[in-house]
């Protein structure tokens, strides 16, 4: 050891200074790392942040303290805080008196300690004594007593059986041939003769049981079961020797009862003394407060009037940077109370899939995002920033709030990291990749998989939560998206669950020989847009990864020969029932286009084509080098006549109206398109390409030249090219979209796109672009670009090449659809939404007014709720009502009350019989002046139950959704309602079904307010009012004016001026003007 | 130029190349070159040669990438350290040697021969050793984060799968035998075998001091086993080996989507089909159909230790019997890997013995 230090460097076999010193240089080291160590593990990015917010906090704060400070009146101030002086003076002069009741209340004080400590001592005592006496004789009576109860059914079976024997008599039971059980309940032991009885029990007992009922039955008190029970004679006739219960046991007992309750009063007598103890005090405190009693309410009244400007004083205080909270912040010290702490939200509801287990979500972005659910750091820095739209999202009184549904559910990325990288922020662009890279030397988390999806798609995530619904309420992002999504028919190939009901998005082809040429549609399929730029059909053929690959070119032209072959000959004949008799006017034709209503659903150049490719129906300005006059005059007039399952409507058109719009519909040709070259085959080309086929047909494998050769001798020259058209479609998908007579039922040729959003990187395939980055917005967005792109620079058979169509989307689309396939995930969390009731009843409804475009020409979504008046955000989501972008109503900017009428609480306004007989027949007009008309739908009766059902679900009308009662007025009270009708001249805008003249119908304004006639059949009572309060709370931008802002009457001598009684009786009186009459 | 230089170390790097190269070398360092090999020149320009190979070569994406995976830095600091290693082994065995040819006490003679006290000498040395080991650590621990991946998914594993790198010597073995072998029978042999070595080498020449003269046949048998066939391999599975295990250039990058032909043949295939014996069928009966591989395993199993037997009655009388044929057994075991190796290379041999009736494949 140590004690013997050798002087001779010949014992020691290392050179012991080089070892020490390099102990020593090393032990420096360590330490140095050590420390090192302890500060790289400090020093986390979240601690500067949540630093730097309590900055900001402090200013904002600060300021808004000066504010409330500067708001605060000084004089009152003054005087509350003078007269809390004076009573302090007052309180001073009775200063003595004070001080004797402060000492009394010590000594009373003291005198309550010594009683209850008394008190608690002696019932511990008393608590131990009873422990000890119920474990001495108590458990014994328990026993017996649960033993008893638990037979107690079996006994009434037991005696059903004995039935027919000799019958038992209660109470005659000896019970000694059940021995254990009679030893536990010595007390219940009955006196019995002995002899048959015992015999009888013995056959029809099974064991001891029924002895213990029998007992049981007999004492039914249970000797024992009451501590205070007569012991010493609970129950006639016991056998007091039997059993080992005896006198002197029972005796004892009762002695030691007696003294446990003797006890008992003790401690009673003791516990009264405490309490009483108590109130004195309480009583001498009560004193000394009614002294005090002047200050006290002074001080209250200056606290109440300084609570806002005090409670922002604490807060600023309590977001100072204080050198208290440095030091509790500092390394190791911080263990105890740390100022910066990491902050987490734990949702058991929402979980997170580690693929062996799911954990519930546990998000702690708020560590750094620490303004995110407070109002006021709107214009803060990131990533202090308050979130926009409190009122909807993250809110506490929002329907999302942040307990509830943290931030990765929607936003994904990492939850538990608090580090800006390894959370997975994603850039939104490449912009701002590079200044992440700058600032935060970001990176992408290449093994994290649910990486943040990029802020401009988040509202796709939607989704993930509401997917009974088609159009998400308030999402309107979204909401394009999914118009987009089913306006460009993506479901017709791609399955996406939910949307299974959705008719085929594009016009049957099964009678297409009756409407269109050869020729028009071998250019068609071609390229659609060479005929209208905004022809919302994709290209098939010719697209870019043909490049360089002349051979497959002519097998395009030849399966793009066979394709139309096919349709034609698989179409059934079809001749219009109509002619056109007249020639119609082109001008007049126009004009009359652009009023009845056509552009809700269709769009033509001379009214601008602000829709786009993508609304609800064709664009026309080129329709006239498409169909035939007698075809286009038939289906103006009926469109159900051509395809029965079309959602055009009929206007109701006149022959010489349809006479004029088809006239000008025809005026529109494309003459580069009709001059166009149809390109053609030869039947060696389309050969060559069934060949291709055939080789892979599983029926014909395997597959053989010289099969194939015997396969297509046998086929007549001109099937051969429908053979191959119907392979083609088959491979091309035509079917996804059009319903093609030999394609019935069969699945698009498109990957389901229900859960794409959640595919993994690695199933994307990239082909040889490599220059993508690699994630699945880039991925996306070059497939929306260029289709067939991932073909690029691959040898490939031709039956392997990529065959989506071309669709030729815009950036903005693209945008769309990436928003909505990136919402489109596997994840199911247990939060997710769940329809109740009367919002299926809604959504249905909503999927009917979609499919009819009825929000073509009406504000109908269900967007629109009514906020309170006095709602913060109420001009704000006024405002957004007024989207008019892809409705007819961007035509009557100037005035929307020309236009469509605005559908808003519709299903509060009016009765359901009535919608439902207007839907069916919307000839008579409620406002004659107005030149669009409602058209007649083609609805099934099962739609037009939804729909109506759906109105009245919305307008949270009771089920069942008719016949309100309406309260019967008084004569006096429709009196004055009819003088309040013509004081505030009603019938200068309303009318009572009368014919109006032309003039008043071109110039005055009574065509433009509904028939007041109508009303008692149409609307519901509480709306009327409701409309009379404030008209345009129900209908915004309504043209009707409030006759009662504020409550204010107009006529203060009706009705006593009674602003409530007098918008009674008008409503009463214009219910009453439908009386007798009825709906034309 | 760099193109060239850069091909030209691709094509170097292919396993039949290099490892041929790496055993080669193996016997060269340690017979023609052993006393350049043991100079300190030598090994400074080596390791600085590897140094700057690296640096230089982290011009290439796919390199620096590889080299500077988290989980690859410790077979970077193995490479260094094993040259180092060996050099010093050598260095030092070179001086050793030297002096046992002139009659001198070997340079640890001391160490060997004198008691030293466990106090301060052994402890307190140890202790300034683990220091410095902890230094080491928690610079690593600071400087190089987890390499954590995603939480696992049965249904998307990564490609390439690897082992932990001192595994993957292992599962490179896979690549030439099946997994019974290459999995179960050799690491079981390689253990026994290691516990076996105090048993069987008696030799008590070499004990506490460094030589090659006095035991050339067991330090290269080792050397050979655990540079070549352990370490060699450990970095082909960590630099060379990319997705679906196929191998890669340390310069060319990890294409997901390259393909190598499988044309790999049984030898019962060759038999039968490429010499058309039996008229190209293949038997129906298993052991007539792989007796031939069955006969030439059983031989090598068996012949060859008691041919060796033969060969050296010295050896088998300085070791006895017992002795004698374990470690030939254990010999004959190792040199199967290059034996299969070489045949796999040379004529695509897929097995010896393929029986996939019975998951018995050799």
């Amino acid at each position: 050891m140590a004690k013997t230090p050798s002087h001779n460097p010949d014992d020691r076999f290392y050179n012991p200074d080089k070892l020490i010193k390099a102990f020593a240089i090393l032990s420096v080291l360590m330490m140095i790392v050590t420390v090192w160590m302890v500060f790289d593990d400090f020093g986390r990015s979240w601690k500067g942040y949540q630093r730097e917010f309590l900055e900001l906090k402090e200013k904002r704060y600060t300021k808004l303290l000066q504010e409330a400070k500067d708001e605060v009146d000084e004089d009152e101030l003054k005087t509350l805080q003078d007269s809390l002086a004076e009573a302090e003076q007052t309180v001073a002069s009775r200063e003595g008196q004070l001080t004797t009741l402060r000492e009394e209340l010590v000594d009373l004080t003291t005198q309550s300690k010594i009683a209850t400590n008394t008190y608690q001592a002696r019932k511990g005592e008393w608590d131990v004594k009873r422990y000890h006496y119920e474990s001495e004789f108590g458990e014994l009576e328990a026993h017996a007593f649960s033993e008893a109860s638990h037979e107690a059914p079996k006994r009434e079976t037991d005696a059903d059986e004995e039935e027919d024997g000799e019958t038992v008599e209660e109470g005659e039971l000896k019970a000694s041939e059940s021995d254990e059980v009679a030893e536990e309940i010595q007390a219940a032991e009955l006196e019995s003769p002995e002899g048959n009885s015992v015999a009888d029990a013995e056959e029809v007992s099974t064991g001891s049981s029924e002895a213990v009922e029998e007992a049981e039955a007999e004492v039914p008190d249970g000797a024992h079961v009451e501590v205070k029970g007569d012991v010493k004679n609970p129950h006639g006739g016991l056998h007091q020797d039997d059993h080992g219960v005896s006198p002197e046991f029972l005796e004892r007992k009762q002695k030691a009862y007696d003294a446990l309750m003797a006890d008992w009063a003790e401690v009673n007598q003791l516990e009264n003394r405490a309490s009483e103890a108590l109130v004195a005090i309480n009583k001498k405190k009560a004193e000394i407060n009614e002294v005090l009693a002047v200050r006290d309410e002074a001080e209250r009244a200056l606290g109440k009037f300084r609570a806002q400007i005090d409670t922002l004083a604490g807060a600023k205080t309590s977001s100072e940077f204080t050198l208290q909270k440095l030091v509790q912040s500092s390394p190791v010290i911080d263990l105890a109370s740390p100022v910066f702490k990491i902050q987490q939200i734990v949702l058991p509801e929402i979980r997170d899939d580690l693929f062996f287990s799911q954990v519930q979500k546990v998000d702690r972005c708020t560590t750094c995002h620490q303004g995110i659910d407070t109002p006021g750091f709107e214009d803060a820095p990131q990533p202090f920033t308050t979130h926009p739209r409190l009122d909807l999202i993250l809110g506490s009184r929002s329907p999302h709030p942040i307990n509830s549904i943290g931030c990765t559910i929607c936003h994904d990325g990492r939850g538990q990291s608090t580090h800006f990288t390894r959370s997975a922020h994603t850039p939104q662009n490449e912009e701002q990749q590079k200044e992440w890279e700058k600032k935060y030397d970001w990176h992408s988390m290449h093994h994290v998989i649910e990486k943040m999806v990029p802020l401009q798609y988040t509202e796709g995530k939607c989704r993930v939560c509401h997917r009974e619904t088609e159009y998400v309420p308030r999402a309107e992002k979204l909401n394009k998206s999914v118009q987009l999504v089913k306006a460009a028919g993506c479901y017709g190939c791609h399955r996406i669950e939910g949307w299974d009901h959705i008719r085929k998005p594009a016009p049957s082809l099964e009678k297409v020989k009756g409407k269109l040429t050869r020729e028009w549609v071998m250019k068609w399929v071609k390229e659609p847009r060479s005929f209208n730029e905004m022809a919302r059909m994709p290209a098939s053929f010719f697209q870019s990864h043909m490049e360089g690959r002349p051979e497959y070119l002519k097998h395009q032209a030849a399966e793009l020969n066979g394709v139309v072959d096919y349709v034609m000959a698989n179409s059934e004949s079809y001749q219009p029932d109509l002619k056109m008799s007249r020639s119609g006017d082109v001008e007049r034709g126009k004009e009359l286009f652009g009023q009845v209503g056509c552009l809700g659903c269709h769009q033509i150049d001379d009214f601008g084509r602000e829709r786009g490719r993508f609304g609800m129906a064709p664009d026309l300005s080129t329709v006239g080098s498409k169909v035939s006059q007698d075809w286009l005059y038939q289906w103006l007039k009926n469109p159900s006549h051509y395809w029965e399952e079309t959602t055009m409507p009929s206007f109701r058109l006149t022959d010489s109206e349809a006479a004029d719009i088809t006239s000008y519909l025809l005026s529109k040709k494309n003459e580069e398109f009709e001059q166009a070259e149809v390109v053609t085959t030869t039947l060696e080309d389309q050969k060559a390409v069934l060949r291709l086929y055939l080789k892979r047909d599983p029926r014909m494998a395997p597959a053989t030249e010289s099969k194939i050769d015997d396969y297509l001798s046998k086929l007549e020259s001109h099937k051969i090219s429908e053979e191959l058209g119907k392979r083609a479609i088959g491979r091309y998908g035509c079917f996804g979209c059009h319903s093609i007579k030999g394609f019935e039922g069969v699945q698009g040729i498109g990957v389901e796109l229900t859960e794409e959003g959640s595919k993994p990187i690695g199933k994307f395939d990239f082909g040889l672009l490599h220059h993508l980055p690699h994630t699945k917005v880039a991925w996306f967005n070059q497939k929306l670009t260029d289709t067939r792109s991932f073909d690029k620079g691959r040898v490939l058979e031709y039956l392997d090449m990529l065959r989506m169509p071309q669709y030729g989307f815009s950036q903005e689309e693209r945008d769309q659809y990436i928003l909505f396939l990136l919402g489109m995930t596997s994840e199911k969390p247990g939060a997710a939404k769940v329809l109740t009731a009367r919002e299926k009843q809604v959504e249905q409804g909503k999927q009917v007014i979609h499919k009819y475009n009825c929000q073509g020409c009406h504000i109908v979504e269900g967007m629109y709720q009514p906020l309170p008046d006095d709602h913060p955000k109420f001009d704000e989501h006024e405002a957004r009502q007024y989207d008019l972008e892809g409705r007819v109503l961007i035509h009557y900017e100037d005035d929307i009350t020309l236009g469509p009428p605005v559908l808003y609480t519709e299903g509060k306004r009016v009765h359901t019989d009535w919608v439902s007989e207007f839907l069916k027949d919307p000839s008579n007009r409620l406002r004659k002046a107005l030149k669009i008309r409602m058209p007649t739908f083609n609805y099934s009766q099962e739609e037009m139950n939804t729909l109506v059902s759906h109105w009245a679900a919305e307008g949270e009308v009771p089920f069942p959704f008719a016949g309100e009662k309406k309260p019967l007025s008084s004569r006096e009270k429709l009196a004055a309602g009819k003088q309040l009708f013509e004081k505030l001249n009603c019938l200068l805008c309303h009318n009572l079904g009368e014919q109006l003249s032309q003039k008043e119908l071109q110039e005055g304004s009574r065509g433009l307010a509904p028939n007041l006639r109508l009303s008692k059949e149409r609307l519901r009572r509480d709306w009327i009012i409701a409309l009379l309060k404030n008209p345009n709370k129900m209908i915004p931008g309504t043209r009707m004016p409030g006759f009662w802002p504020d409550g204010n009457t107009p006529a203060p001598e009706i009705l006593g001026g009674d602003s409530e009684a007098q918008i009674e009786a008008l409503a009463d009186y214009v219910i009453s003007l439908g009386m007798g009459q009825r709906a034309e | 130029m760099v193109d060239f230089v850069t091909e030209t170390i691709n094509y170097l790097c292919r396993p039949a190349i290099l490892f041929t190269l790496s055993s080669v070398g193996c016997f060269v360092v340690f017979f023609p070159l052993r006393e350049w090999f043991g100079k300190v020149s030598t090994i400074i320009m080596l390791e600085v040669a590897l140094a700057i190979f690296i640096l230089v070569s982290m011009g290439n994406p796919t390199f620096k990438d590889v080299v500077l995976k988290p989980d690859n830095v410790p077979i970077v600091i193995m490479l260094f350290l094993v040259l180092f290693f060996t050099w010093l082994y050598v260095h030092k065995s070179v001086i050793n040697d030297k002096r046992i040819d002139a009659g001198e006490e070997v340079e640890s003679y001391k160490e060997s021969k004198q008691l030293v006290f466990t106090w301060p000498d052994l402890i307190f040395s140890e202790f300034v050793c683990s220091i410095a080991v902890w230094v080491g650590l928690l610079v690593w621990s600071i400087c190089i984060r987890a390499p954590l991946e995603e939480p696992a998914n049965p249904a998307a594993t990564p490609n390439p799968s690897k082992a932990p790198w001192y595994f993957l010597g292992l599962q490179e073995m896979l690549v030439y035998y099946d997994p019974w072998l290459a999995g179960v029978v050799f690491p079981t042999l390689i253990l026994v075998g290691l516990i076996l070595i105090p048993f069987i080498d008696t030799n008590p020449k070499g004990n506490g001091y460094y030589t090659f003269k006095e035991r050339p046949l067991a330090i290269v048998t080792f050397m050979y086993g655990f540079l070549v066939l352990w370490l060699v391999l450990i970095v082909y599975g960590t630099f060379l080996r990319g997705p679906n295990w196929n191998f890669f250039g340390p310069y060319e990058p990890w294409d997901l989507h390259k393909l190598e032909a499988l044309r790999n043949v049984n030898l019962s295939e060759y038999i039968f089909r490429e010499w058309g014996l039996n008229g190209g069928k293949l038997p129906d009966n298993i052991l007539i159909r792989e007796g031939a591989g069955i006969i030439l395993t059983l031989l090598y199993m068996i012949g060859t230790p008691i041919l060796l037997a033969k060969w050296l009655p010295d050896m088998v009388k300085r070791l006895g019997k017992a002795r004698f044929y374990i470690t030939m057994i254990l010999f004959i075991s190792m040199a199967a890997l290059p034996i299969k190796m070489v045949l796999r290379w040379l004529i695509n041999l897929k097995y010896i013995v393929a029986i996939p009736e019975f998951f018995f494949n050799i």
